[in-house]
């Protein structure tokens, strides 16, 4: 024992010593760890440059998560048959998956794998604002840039943040819209809304943006009845639903995943709420199988979208899109289509896949119809000191025999908003 | 304790110590993880392992120093350093609480790993509906660069001294503890209740002692995760899933051996995450099929953990039979 | 707190119904449990596993859920016995801790099993009669989970005729209420044991079938109907049937209330404090009889 007392201080200075040194910046090029862990990918070629999808591939977004995959997949292999990176001397761009399992540990330790073992240069993702809030600070400490195509709760731009950027819209914005459009409802269709409920699924989605409609819902002078949350693995959402029925509302605002959507309808259909608008915050609302499982209880259903094919030239990416993949794409794919562009633009930019240029190109992103194929209905793509894209568009879509069709704003509707069967 | 194990420990520390200059981050996160379930392990092993009572339950424990200091530091600013202290002292005060009435009302065995069980899932529903504390989103814990003085460091070096320092005091304190009165109360209590009562042993003192002991360190053990993973959530940190896997390895690695736990941690915990990174994304759950199949056969062949068949083994090759007083008292 | 007479209605109709699967569910455990003191904690996945081979049967197959308890019956039945017989049997005299941690250590292989073979997608499957409902005054009440309801108390039925009037059936009740005199009175109690962890498995395969028509399924589905079971065994008694039946409602409806009137899933909260208080202070159950 009085050996290990003399040692001990001394291995306690040289450790404190030792933390004092902060490990070298990651940089593409791999420092090897000692054999007895696996071996890294040998250093990739100078023709390939490896980026990260972060995805729920697996688990209850497991169909949302596939709709991501597509539209970067799409993107990525456009880009390369296009001729590459032509900043980078024509390298071809690489996926490397990583399935979140829609859990926010997962994602965590996906985005350490990504970064310290496959070595990616940026990561796209990661559809849940539950697991994209950790995993972009995950990112953040390890120094790797992160782009989010698709998880909405406000903070994930508000943290001054430098390797975090999103393309896609803010949770507040869309519950901004969710109000305006009700109002509108009054001179659409002569429907005055005053008493609104809340139904929403309890993670950061479903949170941030209830807090983004409370606070315009008050703005407006609209009443919130009650708020009902539920965790988005609920098995029946019959008791929730009738908990809102109860309090008698105008209308409902919802925020959901795909399968609580699905039950949430199913409810909504059975308590004969079909008189009552329900308007929906994008999430598992505009994905396909919605309409398909549920048929024609779906139709009337509203909700945001971020992406819709009628809109003026969106229409060819959703033929490319529907060719390859047999269904329409959503905004989910569109915009992960769209920010897997804006990164090889970066990467372009920057001229080499280096994390920290690659981050400082995305910080100058200035992209606009010249600079590639935009397919959001906006002029120029660019970020703010936060990192937030403040140009993306949202639209109101209505199930209208089996289809998603814009009703709002006027100048992307194609059709008439109908209320009540 | 003989000078050749002196020598050997001597040795192991060193290299231990020496390792974040030549070693790289994943590795170094390997052994981080490893660390971390042997001090956990280690932890448990005093109530579960010592004490004899089967706590299925101590993610209440892991969740309470995790939820207490990161709470302290988003909504005050208060450095880990201290606010463990804090989650320690409240999951000290919890663990007195479940202990008394648990055992003052003679739960034993199978029932008080079920009450344990129970308790660690109602922590989630719990957390899970109380918003100021993240509800079922969970806590960030906001990260402010390096700042060795909030706990949080740029790199797997600093969080590797922390959880090495941890663990070689959580192992030398357990073993201090053992060759103390509690020590042998608590393997009295173990190994026949009425028997040490008889004796006269304060069995609901010794047993309220070994919770709480155990529940202190292991909300520790909850800070430091906290400040690792950056995220906590109601399941991350309560809940059956935790619990057990803090278990697992206390059980594999030797059930009321002083190492058990931590060999149990060295043996399995590199396997399962080199099977997680390696099947990872196509083979989610892999690691825990893992946990569950060498339970189940450590269970049919070899109930005594690792170290327990070491130890038998031992003995029969220097033809002496173990006795319970003696192995007591053996380090390995 | 917005109480309304509708939701509250719902809430008892949800809760009967629910309640009756639950029963179902814990006459297996509490079977088990009377008769070999073993706590099989992998009870809940058995449960997923037998809606597996449901939901396979009714997509890849074409059947009707309820035709699929031709099947799932005896697979679970068969599945039961084969685990219990490989890994259960041998340690049947060690300690209990031992038992339970094997047991624990089944379930971790069987749900993530699953989880590698079939991923985490939660599975639903659509009949025609899955969104059918009718009104009960002011509740709704979905046909799937009536048919459950059903069908639960017919299994429990035929399980309780099962154990009265049958040679078997007796076995195993003179097995569980004193090992000892069985043996001596010629019955073979490893076969027994053998038998009750089988039929308990059975009674899993029967809640599948009925279940998946309105249930989704995914490897972690048995972790809470897993623990309900327990709490209502425990509740109940151990090893006492009426105790089972008796216990599911209560749970049913505690859960069923508890989500009308509390937010979120507060409610489960008030499931687990029942248990450990009636672990603390009525350890026996309400039914009492199982020794301790």
């Amino acid at each position: 024992m009085k050996k290990l007392f003399t040692i001990l201080p001394l291995l306690v200075i040289v450790a404190l010593l030792a933390t004092q040194c902060t490990p070298p910046a990651p940089a593409a090029a791999p420092t090897q760890p000692p054999a007895a862990a696996t071996k890294p990918p040998a250093a990739p070629a100078a023709t390939t440059v490896r980026i990260g999808g972060l995805w729920p591939l697996t688990g209850d977004l497991a169909k949302l998560g596939e709709e991501t995959k597509q539209g970067m997949e799409l993107a990525v292999d456009e880009i390369n048959a296009a001729g590459g990176l032509k900043g980078l001397g024509g390298a071809k761009i690489e996926i490397v998956w990583a399935d979140t399992q829609g859990k926010p540990d997962t994602g965590i330790s996906e985005v350490e794998r990504l970064a310290q073992q496959e070595k990616v240069v940026a990561i796209i993702g990661a559809y849940q604002s539950g697991v994209t809030t950790p995993a972009t600070q995950a990112a953040e400490r390890l120094k790797v840039p992160f782009v989010v195509a698709m998880a909405v709760s406000d903070k994930i731009t508000e943290r001054g943040f430098k390797y975090t950027f999103r393309t896609c819209p803010k949770a507040s914005w869309y519950a901004k819209d969710q109000v305006t459009f009700a109002k509108d409802l009054k001179d659409l269709v002569g429907l005055t809304i005053k008493k609104v409920a809340l139904l929403h699924e309890d993670t950061d989605f479903g949170e941030s943006t209830a807090a983004g409609q409370k606070k315009y819902l008050a703005e407006a002078g609209m009443e919130v009845t009650i708020e009902v949350k539920y965790p988005a693995s609920a098995a029946d959402l019959t008791t929730e639903v009738s908990k809102v029925k109860a309090t008698n509302p105008d209308a409902v605002m919802t925020v959901t995943y795909l399968n609580d959507a699905i039950l949430i309808a199913q409810a909504r259909e059975a308590l004969k709420m079909t008189n009552i608008p329900f308007i929906d915050a994008a999430g598992g609302t505009v994905d396909p199988e919605f309409i398909k499982r549920l048929g024609p209880i779906a139709e009337g259903w509203l909700t945001m979208i971020e992406y819709t094919k009628y809109a003026v030239g969106a229409k060819d990416l959703n033929d490319r899109f529907l060719k390859r993949y047999k269904v329409d794409i959503t905004g989910n794919g569109a915009y992960a289509y769209q920010t897997a562009w804006i990164l090889a633009d970066a990467l372009n930019r920057a001229g080499k896949a280096d994390r920290d240029a690659v981050r400082d190109a995305l910080a100058k992103t200035n992209y606009t119809k010249d600079t590639g194929t935009l397919v959001l209905p906006t002029d120029k793509i660019y970020f703010d000191e936060q990192g937030q894209n403040p140009n993306a568009p949202l639209f109101v879509v209505q199930v209208q025999k089996g289809e998603l069709i814009p009703v709002w704003p006027g100048k992307y509707a194609a059709v008439k908003v109908q209320i009540g069967k | 304790m003989n000078k050749y194990t002196i020598l050997f420990l001597a040795i192991v520390l060193v290299i231990l110590f020496l390792l974040p200059l030549v070693a790289g981050e994943y590795l170094l996160h390997m052994i981080v993880l490893v660390l971390l379930y042997a001090y956990l392990a280690t932890a448990w092993n005093i109530l579960g392992g010592y004490a004899g009572q089967h706590s299925l339950g101590h993610g209440v424990f892991l969740g309470i120093g995790a939820y207490v200091s990161t709470f302290l530091f988003i909504q005050w600013g208060i450095t880990p350093w201290l606010g463990m202290w804090a989650g320690g002292a409240v999951s000290a005060l919890v663990g007195w609480f479940i202990g008394y009435v648990c055992f003052r009302y003679g739960l034993k065995g199978p029932y008080f790993a079920l009450v344990t069980i129970a308790l660690a899932e109602a922590f989630v529903y719990l957390t899970s509906n109380v918003d100021v504390i993240g509800g079922a989103k969970g806590l960030e814990v906001t990260w402010l660069g390096h700042r060795p003085d909030m706990m949080e460091f740029d790199g797997k070096a600093g969080y590797y001294y922390i959880i090495l320092v941890m663990t070689i005091l959580g192992v030398i304190v357990t073993r201090w503890l053992y060759q103390r009165r509690s020590g042998y109360q608590w393997i009295a209590v173990r190994e026949n209740e009425d028997a040490a009562e008889a004796l006269g042993v304060d069995t609901l003192r010794a047993k309220i002692e070994a919770t709480v002991l155990s529940a202190l360190m292991t909300a520790i053990g909850g800070t430091f995760y906290a400040q690792y993973f950056t995220y906590i959530g109601p399941r991350s940190v309560f809940g059956e899933g935790p619990s057990i896997q803090i278990l697992l390895f206390a059980i594999i690695g030797g059930l009321g051996t002083l190492w058990g736990p931590v060999v149990g941690a060295i043996v399995l915990v590199p396997i399962a995450e080199l099977a997680r990174a390696k099947l990872g994304g196509s083979f989610g759950g892999a690691h825990l099929l893992l946990y569950g199949t060498v339970m189940v056969l450590v269970m049919l062949f070899m109930p005594k953990g690792i170290v327990g068949l070491a130890q038998n083994v031992y003995a029969r090759l220097t033809r002496r039979r173990p006795d319970s007083a003696q192995s007591a008292k053996e380090v390995v | 707190m917005f109480f309304s007479l509708d939701l509250l209605a719902q809430a008892l109709v949800t809760g009967i119904l629910i309640g009756g699967v639950f029963a179902l569910l814990s006459v297996g455990l509490t079977l088990i449990w009377g008769v070999m003191r073993i706590i099989n904690f992998a009870h809940g996945e058995f449960l997923m596993v037998g809606m597996y081979i449901v939901y396979f049967l009714v997509t890849k197959g074409g059947w009707d859920p309820y035709v699929t308890l031709l099947v799932s019956v005896p697979a679970l039945f068969v599945v039961g016995a084969a685990i219990f017989r490989l890994t259960i049997q041998p340690i049947l005299a060690h300690p209990s801790m031992n038992q339970i941690m094997l047991t624990l250590g089944l379930s971790l292989i069987l749900q993530n099993l699953a989880l590698v073979v079939f991923r985490a997608d939660p599975l639903i499957v659509q009949t025609a009669y899955s969104r059918v409902t009718f009104n009960l005054g002011p509740a709704v009440v979905r046909v799937p989970q009536l048919i459950a309801f059903g069908g639960s108390g017919l299994a429990a039925m035929l399980l309780y005729w099962f154990l009265q009037k049958t040679d078997a059936g007796r076995a195993i009740r003179a097995a569980s209420q004193n090992r000892e005199a069985a043996v001596l009175m010629g019955v073979d109690v490893q076969r027994t044991y053998l038998l009750a962890f089988g039929i308990g498995s059975a009674c899993l395969g029967v809640a599948a079938s009925l279940m998946v028509p309105f249930y989704y399924t995914s490897p972690t589905v048995g972790l809470w109907f897993g623990q309900v079971a327990f709490i209502v065994v425990i509740l109940g008694g151990m090893g006492n049937f009426m105790g089972a039946l008796v216990g599911g409602q209560i749970i049913g409806l505690t859960e069923a209330f508890g989500a009308a009137i509390l937010p979120g899933t507060l409610s489960r909260v008030f499931t687990f404090a029942i248990f450990i208080l009636v672990l603390l202070f009525r350890p026996q159950g309400l039914f009492g009889g199982g020794k301790k």
